[in-house]
């Protein structure tokens, strides 16, 4: 059990959270709400996936991450040929100095903390799973021995939308594992003027190291001690069981275009998430509106749409921003990335 | 207890009573709305079906329902502190600060960690909070509504109340109310002319106030209850005068004893009573003629002829138990008589004469004010016929024997009943207005045809002056018998005239062999 969170624990998150932001800022372009609800993804123990066409910036945002943080990362281009070995690590035979031959085991990438899945959905599903298992885990299992990952770890997987031929769709047992599923939107053009000035002058930016993981790990200790009223919880709950087109409490949306809501993870994903939010926000509680600002990152890939969906090109956004109309109470910071 | 939790519990208290005093006023001004919104219809109603409208009774009744239910509302719309906080949040933009402090603080008075801090930080964010601004004291919406209901009744009340729109059944009791507002108008101005004529101090007393009461029934804006009211308020008071003048009359002119000293039945009494009025008639011209005899003193006057005859009065007056005054005067007056005193005992006759007029007065004006309650006792009884009335205590249908009959009748004077058949027969008598079957509806039927005739108006000569005017009632005795005019036959104009008439009116054939059959048996035509 934690110890219980002080002045001062509360203090050091707010002001760490902020400096990453901000050295976030100095390095990448615009996004404020992606960096913002990456950074959230973090503290609260989650990993994100990441949907955005290349060159976007989310390499750089994974790095400036890690650099901010001082934390070890590591990135895996996906390709269909990859195999779990290579990103798990593997035991080689390797011979000493006194021609004594033994296994000694090689850690793959995943042994870091920012890892970086590039292009997730282009690995089969036996190497993809590899890696989800890791995520849950936090750990790997090789070899029948099982090998910790160092905390923090926070994985950020990249998928490209528009590119779908040879890939592997991630399904949606493994979606579910993803805290947050953000979309990287085009820079708009002041956003791309700034990017041009700063990325072709003859210094570029750097994040300066403003955390550590222990720090990180006491942010997120903090954050899991953040209250929550019941009426919020109440709120969290119901919205999840209105993605539910089956449940008496579904919405209407859901009951046309959904197949399958939300799971408990869905509702986890939405107070964990909320309790890192309200802290950041300068708030010691939970408020309906973190759960409404936080929802459509939080529940977008957990829904499984029906066939008229599909058919109808319904987004799954406009799906829980219509159940949260439904539901009352929409906040207007529902957007998000 | 915490002072965090104090102050917050403060605040919220505070709240809390704003937000049930906010729902009381709405859940009540809604009410108000509601009973504005069926009293206007209702008062709508009224214009066009005959359904009374108490307003008065029925708006003190909502009042005091309202003032009643407000404690019962307040005391169920009063909020918990945690729905209270909740509000409080959302109003006052506080993010769920002041509900999660509230819940930490129900779970534990000191909560560890963080529940701590975020107590304290909802206590510094409801600071400078005024519960006014969370729950400002506005009046409700619904209150407008009840107003303008309200103002809408107010202007019925004074401009439209007892009105009706045109060929509506309310329209039509109008028309029942205006209807027996003339025939009241014409009974009053009857009483006046007969008090007038005949001395009769009520009489002179309830005619104006009849015709007023008629001339206000003729409104048009009266409304039917009200005018039900007011015509058996007047019928009360002519009633307990009447009441009076008999009780007067009983003790100056007490009913004949039956034997064993019992009185005569109830059901007699009115005959009886008629027949004491005839007597005492008979012995005021007695008196009278007696009196006029003795002062034409010059005129030869036959002594013991006039002795008989004041025996004979004495008798009379004995046997009618006339006042023991008039009778010690007639007594006295026959004895100065046949003491030769003739100017003495025309004296004592005058006095006699007079306690007897005096009577004779009360009971005519008993017997006129009668007439005058059998007309308010029909109008009411038509007035209630014409429609639903109220709960009022002054709108009861007036109980008279005809009002226990269950089929609709025609009004008036002489309206047709119904006979041991259950057919209806035709109109009784000339001047009825309708045929068989008509006038018995809400609309007056045809009037009947008139015999073709000239009307010659004869006035008095003179010239029209003020002066002393004397009246005098003759009224002649009756008499039983068959008629001393014998019957003859019509001329034969007359008789083709009416055979005319008779032919060309919309009459059934039955009636028409009724008529026939009355004239040939009156021996005339046709």
């Amino acid at each position: 059990m934690t110890d219980h969170a002080g002045p001062h624990d509360v203090e050091e998150f707010r002001r760490t959270f902020a400096a990453v932001r901000q050295e976030l800022g100095r390095v990448i372009v615009g996004q404020e709400t992606l960096l913002d609800l990456a950074v959230t993804a973090l503290l609260a123990g989650g990993h994100v996936l990441l949907e955005g066409v290349p060159g976007l910036g989310k390499t750089l945002l994974v790095r400036t991450l890690a650099q901010a943080l001082d934390l070890r990362f590591s990135r895996i281009q996906f390709t269909p040929d990859l195999m779990p070995a290579d990103i798990l690590g593997t035991n080689l035979i390797v011979q000493d100095d006194g021609g004594r031959r033994r296994f000694e085991f090689q850690p793959g990438p995943v042994f870091a903390q920012i890892v970086l899945a590039d292009e997730i959905n282009r690995a089969t599903p036996k190497t993809q799973s590899a890696l989800l298992e890791a995520m849950q885990e936090h750990g790997v299992s090789i070899a029948g021995m099982s090998r910790p990952l160092e905390e923090p770890f926070f994985v950020l997987a990249t998928q490209n939308p528009i590119e779908m031929e040879g890939t592997y769709p991630l399904p949606e047992a493994q979606l579910d594992r993803f805290l947050f599923k953000l979309r990287v939107p085009f820079p708009e053009l002041d956003d791309l003027r700034a990017i041009g000035e700063r990325t072709t002058g003859p210094d570029e930016p750097t994040a300066r190291c403003v955390a550590d993981g222990p720090t990180v790990l006491r942010m997120m200790g903090v954050a899991r001690q953040t209250p929550v009223a019941t009426h919020v919880r109440d709120y969290a709950a119901r919205l999840v069981l209105a993605t539910h087109g089956g449940s008496s409490h579904g919405a209407a949306p859901a009951k046309r275009f959904i197949r399958y809501g939300a799971s408990p993870r869905g509702l986890q994903a939405l107070l964990r998430a909320g309790k890192v939010r309200a802290l950041a926000e300068g708030r010691l509680n939970v408020s309906v509106e973190d759960i409404q600002a936080l929802a459509i990152p939080a529940l977008r890939h957990r829904l499984i749409l029906n066939f008229e969906a599909e058919a109808e090109g319904v987004d799954p956004d406009d799906l829980v921003r219509r159940t949260m109309d439904e539901l009352g109470g929409v906040g207007a910071a529902a957007g998000g990335a | 207890m915490t002072h965090e939790a104090l102050e917050l519990a403060a605040l919220l208290r505070g709240i809390a009573r704003r937000l049930a005093t906010i729902a009381t006023w709405r859940r009540l001004a809604r009410g108000a709305a509601w009973g504005a919104g069926v009293l206007v219809a209702w008062a709508i109603a009224t214009m066009v079906f005959p359904v009374p409208l108490p307003l008065g009774r029925v708006s003190l009744v909502l009042a005091a329902l309202l003032l009643g239910a407000y404690p019962v509302i307040l005391r169920l719309s009063w909020p918990s502190a945690l729905d209270a906080a909740r509000i409080t949040d959302r109003r006052a933009g506080l993010q769920d600060r002041l509900s999660t402090a509230v819940e930490l603080l129900a779970q534990s008075p000191q909560p560890p960690g963080l529940g701590r801090l975020q107590v304290a930080d909802a206590v510094a964010a409801v600071q400078d909070l005024e519960p006014s601004r969370v729950a400002p004291l506005r009046a409700p919406r619904d209150a407008g509504l009840a107003l303008i209901g309200g103002l809408a009744l107010l202007l019925w009340s004074l401009f439209l109340s007892g009105w009706s729109l045109p060929a509506t059944p309310a329209a039509r009791a109008l028309a029942v109310v205006h209807r027996e507002g003339r025939s009241i108008t014409e009974a009053g101005r009857r009483l006046e002319a007969l008090g007038t004529s005949q001395a009769l101090p009520e009489a002179r007393r309830f005619g104006p106030q009849l015709r007023a009461l008629g001339e206000r029934l003729q409104g048009s804006r009266m409304d039917r209850e009200r005018a039900l009211g007011l015509v058996q308020d007047l019928n009360h008071q002519l009633g307990a005068t009447q009441d009076l003048l008999h009780r007067q009359l009983d003790a100056s002119l007490p009913q004949v004893q039956g034997p064993g000293g019992r009185r005569a039945p109830a059901a007699s009494q009115s005959a009886s009573g008629g027949d004491r009025l005839q007597r005492l008639a008979a012995a005021v011209r007695g008196v009278r003629g007696l009196t006029g005899q003795l002062e034409r003193g010059g005129q030869p006057v036959e002594p013991q002829m006039l002795s008989r005859e004041m025996r004979a009065l004495a008798d009379s007056l004995d046997q009618m138990n006339a006042p023991v005054s008039a009778r010690q005067r007639v007594v006295q007056a026959r004895r100065e008589a046949s003491q030769g005193h003739l100017s003495a005992a025309a004296g004592s006759m005058n006095d006699a004469l007079q306690d007897l007029e005096g009577l004779e007065r009360m009971a005519g004006d008993a017997e006129a004010l009668g007439d005058a309650r059998q007309s308010m006792q029909h109008a009411a009884t038509s007035i209630a016929k014409s429609g639903p009335l109220g709960g009022g205590s002054n709108a009861r249908v007036p109980e008279t024997p005809s009002s226990s009959t269950s089929s609709p009748q025609a009004s008036g004077p002489n309206a047709p009943s119904i006979d041991e058949n259950g057919t209806t027969p035709p109109p009784p008598g000339p001047n009825q207005g309708s045929l068989p079957g008509l006038g018995t509806g809400p609309q007056l039927g045809a009037a009947a045809p008139r015999l073709q005739g000239t009307h010659v108006p004869e006035h008095l000569g003179g010239t029209p002056g003020q002066g002393p005017s004397t009246t005098r009632l003759v009224v002649a005795p009756g008499q039983t018998g068959a008629s001393r005019v014998a019957a003859g036959r019509l001329p034969a104009s007359v008789a083709h005239e009416l055979d005319r008439a008779v032919s060309e009116a919309p009459l059934p054939p039955a009636y028409i062999l009724m008529v026939r059959q009355y004239f040939q048996t009156e021996g005339g035509a046709p």
